[in-house]
């Protein structure tokens, strides 16, 4: 039986150059768990490729009943692209806030 | 206090009816201002607002009426014609008139019939009248239950006049890249971090358009952005910030607030932005207003996209918050002070002035050195206190200017000639005295270059002249005063005509010969007048003679060039203030007597041999001295060397003997009271810093007196 929770430890730059990687990472995870959880702790910076996988396994997770979130710190640079980006209206600094900060980021609105 | 209030009330609003009427002469020139229209309107709002908290109730009432009118000449329904500016006019008119008459029962008619002709020219045949708010959707917007803002439309023209400013404008950006835009080497986080670099920066991203995993390329970016940046960068320099993808991406600027609107208070409802963002009809926001809740809620159950509520509900916060940084700052760096403050501040500076001098002569031959170094400080810190004092009286010159433009605009009308006033130096600065006291001077002369000066259309086009002539006036600097001139493109004097005038007036008698200068000088003289006919515009032969004075009595002079057929100047030299200058002391026997500084060109000695002579030859060029031992009856013995203090005063150049020149001196001018208010030749009096008391000389007058004594005696 599948884990019920399984936990997807990122790091370092993601960019579109490993955008591909990190959604496989969480579709596998997302396939295979009911819940998975990003460790955003170890991620350094993130492009506009990364927030597309996020939304889009976010998107994904809401229409098959499952659950995707965030936890751990968020690293200066990261919630700094976010709040550029217009993701989040102020700078967060752990992954549940993150969470609760990201726009449209809840399976509610998203749908 | 109520009544503190009210005054201050006043006070702002003469200045917003001063701006009201700049405005409205300049959306005459140019009816596709928008952004005078949009000064306009606000002018008039404003003082809708504080009228009504004032307790002022008529004029609130007023300006609702005219501001209703006005709003729909700003949504496009009724335009800017000739026949409205000249009814704005009346109604700020009228308004001036409620407010220096604390709003008399009496003024009702006039304000009915206002307000009348306002609704006879906002009512076109076909479309509804404007008190019932008859619109068609989609040409105006509905009013949601609060102001709107203001908005510019033409966003290029207002930015760029914003830019030139060097204030700041709000702008709104809507940005959607190509889904490839990576490919061709973009980053999109990139463009707004370059947009977060040009000022105070909101981004809200659109996210709902990025698919879910199995459908997503990573590659690709499926983002649009609303960016809503406060700057007091131009359009222009916005748009090259997307200047290497504006071919392949949708970009929109739109302005959504400039600094008058931010300064004025105003912030839009969330239904005109989304209105202006054009995300939902005039015709859903009022039927959403009509069910009295929540207007974003409504909208969102009828169908409008969440994530443009929220992009527009954050643009709002973002334009609050730049609203109340704007008005904070303002509110910290300026303070409202009546004049009657500054005015007694001055008198206290003038104390100390006189203070000052008197302890630098005490300790002048005193040994104590930390009694002088104290003494030496307080003597710059003096003259720093005065400089910064007497600089907070002084106000542009462009507030009296303006008043003319509307001037020049009636008399033209009245008298069927067609005239532009010409102003340059507006930012020129004069003590506000000084300035209260030009008005009517300068209403005299306008109103002659206008009536006298500028000729009909048709004689200047059989004149080979454009139809339309040029009134313009200047001012400028020029050492402690302020030259003034006020020039027309018209006829020019007649020598002949004020010849025959003066003749006739028995100014001057028929054997009397004098150059051109000397005839256009008539025109000053008392009683003269060329004017063919008298009307109300000019030809009662009091003007001149009055400006004469006027400017006379302000320290200064005035004078007057023509040629004919090219036009005329008139030419006003004004101190820049009435309460501290700088002087020349010198004595005359045991009295002490003070020049204005600003009017002296130099000192000479004379010495024995000329010491009778009423010319005396200065640079190559005779120079007529004036014995100021015998115009204030001087008699104790003269020195062996005399001095002479030679001063220009309009275009006359005269010499002033004296005994001894002390030095320069900072003169506190006292006026010397009703006893000695006839008293020629001296303009007032200062303290010394031993305490005597010594004369200021009325240059202007002295050498009037000595030219006439000269011409007497030829």
């Amino acid at each position: 039986m599948a884990d019920s929770v399984r936990v997807v430890a990122l790091s370092g730059d993601l960019t579109v150059e490993t955008c591909r990687d990190t959604l496989g990472m969480i579709r596998e995870a997302l396939i295979e768990s009911p819940t998975v959880v990003i460790d955003v702790n170890k991620i350094r910076t993130v492009d506009l490729s990364f927030v597309h996988v996020l939304y889009a396994a976010k998107k994904w997770a809401c229409r098959n009943g499952k659950r995707l979130e965030l936890a751990g710190e968020v690293a200066d640079g990261v919630a700094g692209t976010l709040c550029a980006g217009g993701f989040i209206s102020e700078r967060v600094n752990d992954g549940k806030q993150l969470e609760d900060q990201l726009l449209d980021f809840s399976c509610g609105e998203s749908n | 206090m109520i009544d503190q209030f009210k005054e201050s009330f006043r006070d702002e609003a003469y200045e917003l009816l001063n701006s009201l009427e700049s405005s409205l002469l300049e959306l005459e020139t140019d009816p596709k201002n928008e952004g005078e229209l949009s000064a306009v309107f606000r002018s008039m709002h404003t003082i809708k607002g504080s009228a009504s908290m004032f307790g002022f109730q008529h004029i609130s009432r007023f300006t609702h009426e005219v501001e209703t009118v006005l709003d729909s000449v700003r949504n496009g329904t009724v335009p800017v014609t000739k026949q409205l500016i000249t009814l704005t006019l009346a109604a700020r008119d009228h308004i001036r008139f409620l407010l220096d008459n604390d709003e008399p029962e009496s003024a009702g008619p006039e304000s009915d019939s206002l307000i009348a002709q306002f609704h006879e020219l906002a009512a076109p045949s076909g479309s509804g009248t404007i008190a019932g708010q008859e619109t068609t959707p989609g040409e105006q917007s509905p009013d949601f239950g609060g102001d709107s803002g203001g908005v510019v439309k033409d966003a290029g023209a207002a930015s760029d006049r914003e830019s030139h400013r060097g204030i700041e404008t709000t702008y709104r950006v809507r940005f959607s890249p190509p889904r490839d835009i990576y490919r061709n080497g973009t980053n999109p986080l990139m463009l707004l971090k370059e947009m977060s670099e040009l000022g105070e920066f909101t981004s809200v991203a659109h996210v709902e358009n990025i698919p879910d995993m199995d459908d997503l390329d990573p590659e690709l970016c499926y983002l649009s952005w609303d960016i809503i940046v406060t700057t007091d960068k131009g359009i222009n320099e916005i748009r090259d910030v997307f200047m290497f993808v504006d071919d392949v991406a949708e970009i929109r600027i739109d302005v959504v607030a400039d600094i008058d609107a931010l300064l004025d208070g105003v912030t839009k409802k969330i239904g005109e932005i989304l209105l202006e963002r054009g995300v939902v009809t005039a015709d859903a926001l009022r039927r959403a207003a009509d069910r009295q809740q929540r207007l974003g809620r409504i909208l969102v159950e009828d169908g409008l996209d969440p994530h443009e509520l929220d992009s527009a509900l954050k643009e709002q916060r973002h334009v609050q918050r730049v609203r109340d940084r704007v008005q904070n700052e303002v509110a910290a760096t300026n303070v409202r002070v009546s004049a009657a403050k500054l005015d007694e501040l001055v008198d206290l500076v003038g104390e100390i002035v006189t203070l000052q001098a008197r302890l630098s002569q005490l300790v002048e031959h005193d040994t104590n050195a930390d009694l002088k170094t104290v003494a030496e400080g307080f003597e710059r810190a003096t003259d720093d206190l005065r400089g910064s004092t007497m600089s907070m009286r002084m106000v542009p010159i462009g507030t009296t200017f303006s008043k003319f433009k509307r001037l020049v605009r009636d008399l033209s009308e009245e008298l069927g000639k067609k005239v532009e006033i010409v102003t340059e130096g507006g930012e020129t600065e004069l003590d506000k005295t000084v300035i209260d006291r030009l008005n009517d001077p300068l209403v005299h002369i306008i109103r002659n270059s206008v009536g006298h000066g500028i000729e009909s259309p048709e004689a200047r086009k059989t004149a080979g002249k454009t139809e339309t002539g040029t009134v313009r006036l200047s001012a400028t600097h020029s050492g402690a005063s302020v030259v003034i001139s006020i020039s027309d493109d018209g006829a020019g004097l007649s020598a002949e005509r004020i010849r025959a005038k003066a003749i006739s007036r028995s100014i001057i008698t028929e054997d009397a010969q004098l150059t051109d200068k000397e005839l256009y000088d008539l025109i000053f003289a008392p009683g003269f007048s060329t004017a063919e006919n008298v009307t109300q515009v000019s030809g009662r032969g009091v003007g001149m003679d009055v400006v004469k004075q006027a400017i006379e009595s302000l320290g200064g002079s005035v004078g007057v060039s023509s040629e004919p057929g090219i036009g005329a100047r008139i030419t006003l030299s004004i101190p820049l203030t009435l309460a501290i200058i700088d002087g020349l002391l010198v004595e005359l026997g045991t009295g002490k007597y003070v020049f204005p500084l600003s009017a002296i060109e130099e000192c000479i000695e004379r010495t024995g041999s000329d010491s009778d002579a009423r010319m005396i030859s200065n640079r190559g060029e005779l120079l007529p001295v004036v014995e100021l031992r015998q115009v204030f009856a001087v008699n104790e013995t003269p020195p062996e060397i005399e001095q002479i203090v030679v001063v220009r005063s309009a275009e006359n150049t005269v010499g002033f003997a004296v005994d001894r020149v002390v030095g320069e001196h900072q003169t506190v001018i006292k006026s010397l009271g009703r006893v000695f208010r006839d008293l020629e030749c001296v303009s007032g009096a200062t303290i010394l810093g031993d305490g005597s008391v010594a004369l200021i000389v009325d240059v202007q007058r002295l050498t009037n007196l000595a030219l006439q004594f000269e011409t007497a005696r030829r």
